[in-house]
């Protein structure tokens, strides 16, 4: 398809080429562009009316929408699944205001979006990676001011972010948060990575590609550039540790060294566990890599 | 060592009508190194305003108190800021009287040891030297870890006496410390008191007891009303 | 010798102010509400130097400003006018730097322990946490060595080191305090704010912790600051001695002056009623 052919052919649709505005893009992309220049600092934006509710990913797909372009292949998944409900809805929405092509292969797309994973496939600075946030502020477990926050982060007063991770080991003996792992980016801002699971934190830092993160009903927009160091916060004896699932493989592929959903079947009531990242498995499959 | 020239003491007092009480007036005296200067006097004539001063316990409305300190050279003790004369009393310059004043619930031997660890010295031989102290003035070693508020007035006195010479100061003033105390432990204090003379103490004192005056000061000053 | 910290003129209004804010209050006008605009004279014309291993006390009735001048020390409360010295930055007034470097100030040169813990205190948060915050603050990573220092801190100030996990909620009120005085302590800090700490605790508690400060602040040289309404709690600790009545200091003196030959009629009025 040609440029022409897309642009009549969403414009039959009755939608601006991404569904945005061109206006909306530009700002969009504007404060992309900051939250870049300052990374893990949440760039506030002005977030638009989408055709889903806040709350389902529209601050992922405001950023998706203002950063694709004709030649783009996207892939959309939902806890690694690309056949998700919703990662399909989305990806639907997103093919048919651009045209552009999807796919399920993390090694074919340009573009990925994303909700509480970090594809297993090693990402190239070619791929950018978009994830959907819920709630961008990591300092709001130790503090329900907003004004004070960002205080905190103006001034790198981090000291009770410390003393929470603190008491977690008095506590607990060790740092108990699962999901949403606090990180340092940069050596400056603590960042919430997202609800990505501790396996994906060390796949942040100093990668090849472009992390962009986005909260729509936040109104957030924050960023990873490529090769920016990414630190989990840790204590040098309680230090960070991703998920250990032991001895358990992939029921499918086989795979020990991927991230893995624990899974009880209904009839048998019998546990197993299976690659969450549904694609990497399929491949793996496929190849005749797995078991 | 210590010079005071003209020295007048006038208390204003506003809580009773604006009151002007003269504690003494017009004094001049001057007490070299190592000497013992015994103020007598009847009572009322001034003679524990006049040590107040000294100590700056009472500022001095006329006049002039000039010390030779050991590192600042000559002061003048009737205008020294207050926090070089807070340093002086930690170092140089001591006083006693017959009131016991410290915080409560502190065993005695800590309370002697006191000035000792605020100069520096380490805490246990503090204490031992608290104890030597202790032992000459004869306060019963079973006492050493008891409060100074449950003692006796001539056990609480010689605690005081112990706490004020334990440091050598260079000056030591000395207002009745020895009020309540029977004979044989006077001549303990008397003795004791010798002692730091023969290391350079300069003293000034008031003493009620005709013996004691007699046999410490080398000289009197006598004031009257 | 240099003072470690000096206070010129330190000034707070609370209302908006006007000319004759300062002329129409003080011991003299009986007042420290303007009577021309209402504006409250807090604390004015504040001056005080605070030598090294000096306790220094604030006397003075609820009421004179004395809680308002310590808390401006703080930075908890900004000033009206005045300026702020620090041994440590000698020429800069701290009240004219930014916010990061006045919380760095306090954070590694100050402590304060405040009449109320919970002012001071994160009740729900361990009392060992409490004290380990601002070593946390100083960039200490690893927890055996902050627990162990946040330990021998608590143990310094006699506090039963096994509850140091406990919250502050569950302890009385004199353990509260000590963990307050742990706290501030933490950093080693150059100065050391208190304001009214002991107020409210029971005598013989009282008693202890007073002891127990006037042996921290030889073994930390520290220098401190005590505000307090009590002459008891002034005599006890501090080598001089500032009167505030209304917002102004009436007199300074060597505390045993303040108490036995008080030359400001408010001093006497205040010696005398307390015995």
């Amino acid at each position: 398809m040609t440029l022409k052919e897309i642009l009549r052919k969403t414009f039959d649709n009755g939608y601006n080429f991404a569904f945005l505005d061109e206006g909306a893009k530009r700002e969009i992309r504007r404060k992309i562009l900051k939250a870049v220049a300052i990374p893990g600092y949440q760039t506030p934006f002005g977030s638009r009316e989408l055709p889903i509710a806040r709350g389902w990913g529209t601050g992922g797909l405001q950023i998706t929408l203002s950063i694709i372009g004709t030649g783009d292949t996207l892939k959309v998944i939902d806890q690694g699944c690309d056949g998700s409900v919703n990662a399909v809805n989305i990806k639907k929405f997103i093919g048919r205001v651009t045209g552009v092509k999807t796919t399920t292969d993390t090694n074919k797309a340009s573009i990925i979006q994303t909700r509480h994973r970090v594809p297993e496939e090693i990402m190239t600075e070619d791929q950018i990676l978009i994830l959907q946030v819920p709630y961008p502020e990591a300092l709001r477990t130790v503090e329900p001011e907003e004004t004070e926050t960002r205080r905190m982060h103006a001034e790198a007063d981090y000291s009770r972010m410390w003393l929470y991770l603190y008491e977690d080991i008095v506590r607990f003996g060790e740092i108990s948060i699962g999901a949403r792992y606090p990180v340092a980016v940069n050596g400056r801002y603590i960042m919430d990575p997202s609800p990505i699971p501790r396996w994906d934190i060390p796949k942040l830092d100093r990668a090849d590609t472009l992390y962009l993160f986005g909260a729509g009903r936040e109104k957030r927009i924050y960023a990873v550039p490529p090769h920016t160091e990414v630190k989990p916060l840790e204590f040098e004896d309680y230090l960070f540790r991703v998920e250990d699932f032991g001895d358990a493989r992939c029921r499918r592929c086989g795979s020990c060294d991927t991230f893995l959903d624990e899974i009880i079947d209904d009839e048998t009531g019998k546990r197993f566990y299976q690659c969450s990242d549904t694609d990497y498995c399929d491949r793996r499959t496929v190849d005749g890599t797995g078991s | 060592m210590l010079e005071v020239k003209n020295l007048s003491k006038v208390f204003r007092l506003y809580t009773v009508g604006d009151k002007t009480i003269e504690g003494f007036r017009d004094v001049s005296l001057s007490v070299k190194t190592g000497e013992f200067l015994g103020i007598s006097g009847p009572s009322g004539a001034g003679k524990s305003s006049l040590l107040k001063c000294i100590y700056r316990t009472y500022i001095p409305t006329g006049g002039e108190i000039w010390y030779h300190s050991a590192k600042g050279g000559c002061v003048n003790l009737a205008t020294l800021p207050d926090y070089e004369v807070a340093i002086l009393r930690e170092r140089e310059i001591g006083y006693v009287s017959q009131f016991l004043n410290v915080i409560p619930r502190i065993p005695v031997v800590d309370v002697v040891a006191e000035p000792l660890i605020r100069m520096g010295i380490d805490t246990r031989e503090a204490r031992l030297e608290a104890v030597k102290v202790l032992e000459r003035l004869l306060v019963s070693s079973a006492l050493f870890d008891i409060y100074p508020a449950t003692m006796s007035g001539g056990e609480r006195q010689r605690v005081n006496i112990a706490r004020a010479v334990i440091g050598c100061p260079r000056l030591l003033l000395l207002d009745e410390p020895t009020a309540s105390l029977d004979k044989r432990s006077m001549a303990a204090v008397i003795d004791l008191l010798k002692n730091i003379k023969e290391k350079e103490t300069t003293m000034i004192g008031i003493f009620h007891d005709p013996l004691i005056i007699d046999g410490l000061s080398d000289r009197v000053f006598r004031m009257t009303d | 010798m240099a003072p470690v910290l000096k206070l010129k003129n330190i000034t707070r209004l609370f209302g908006k102010g006007c000319p004759s804010c300062l002329e129409s209050t003080g011991p003299d006008a009986d007042t420290n509400v303007c009577s021309h605009c209402g504006t409250v004279v807090a604390c004015a014309c504040v001056s005080l130097d605070l030598y090294h291993d000096e306790i220094l006390g604030i006397m003075g009735e609820s009421g004179s400003g004395k809680s308002t001048l310590l808390k401006t020390l703080h930075f908890d409360i900004a000033v009206s006018s005045g300026e702020i010295y620090f041994e440590n930055c000698a020429d800069i007034n701290l009240l004219t730097m930014s916010p990061f470097e006045k919380r760095r100030i306090r954070n590694f040169e100050m402590g304060i322990v405040y009449q109320n813990p919970h002012l001071g205190l994160k009740m729900e948060v361990s009392s060992g946490g409490n004290v380990a915050e601002k070593l946390l603050m100083a960039g200490w990573k690893n927890i055996d060595k902050t627990r162990k220092r946040s330990r021998s801190l608590l143990r310094e100030t006699e506090f039963p080191v096994g509850r140091m996990d406990e919250p502050p909620k569950n302890l009385s009120g004199g353990e509260q305090q000590r963990v307050q005085i742990a706290r501030a302590l933490s950093s080693n800090p150059k100065v050391l704010f208190l304001d009214e700490m002991t107020t409210g605790l029971d005598l013989s508690v009282q008693a202890r912790i007073l002891d127990m400060l006037r042996s921290l602040q030889k073994r930390f040289h520290v220098s401190m600051i005590v505000v307090s309404h009590d002459l008891g709690v002034i005599r006890l600790l501090a080598q001089r001695t500032a009167v505030m009545k209304y917002g102004r200091v009436v007199e300074l003196g060597l505390t045993d002056q303040i108490l036995e030959d008080p030359r400001h009629p408010y001093t006497q009025l205040l010696v005398n009623s307390e015995l």
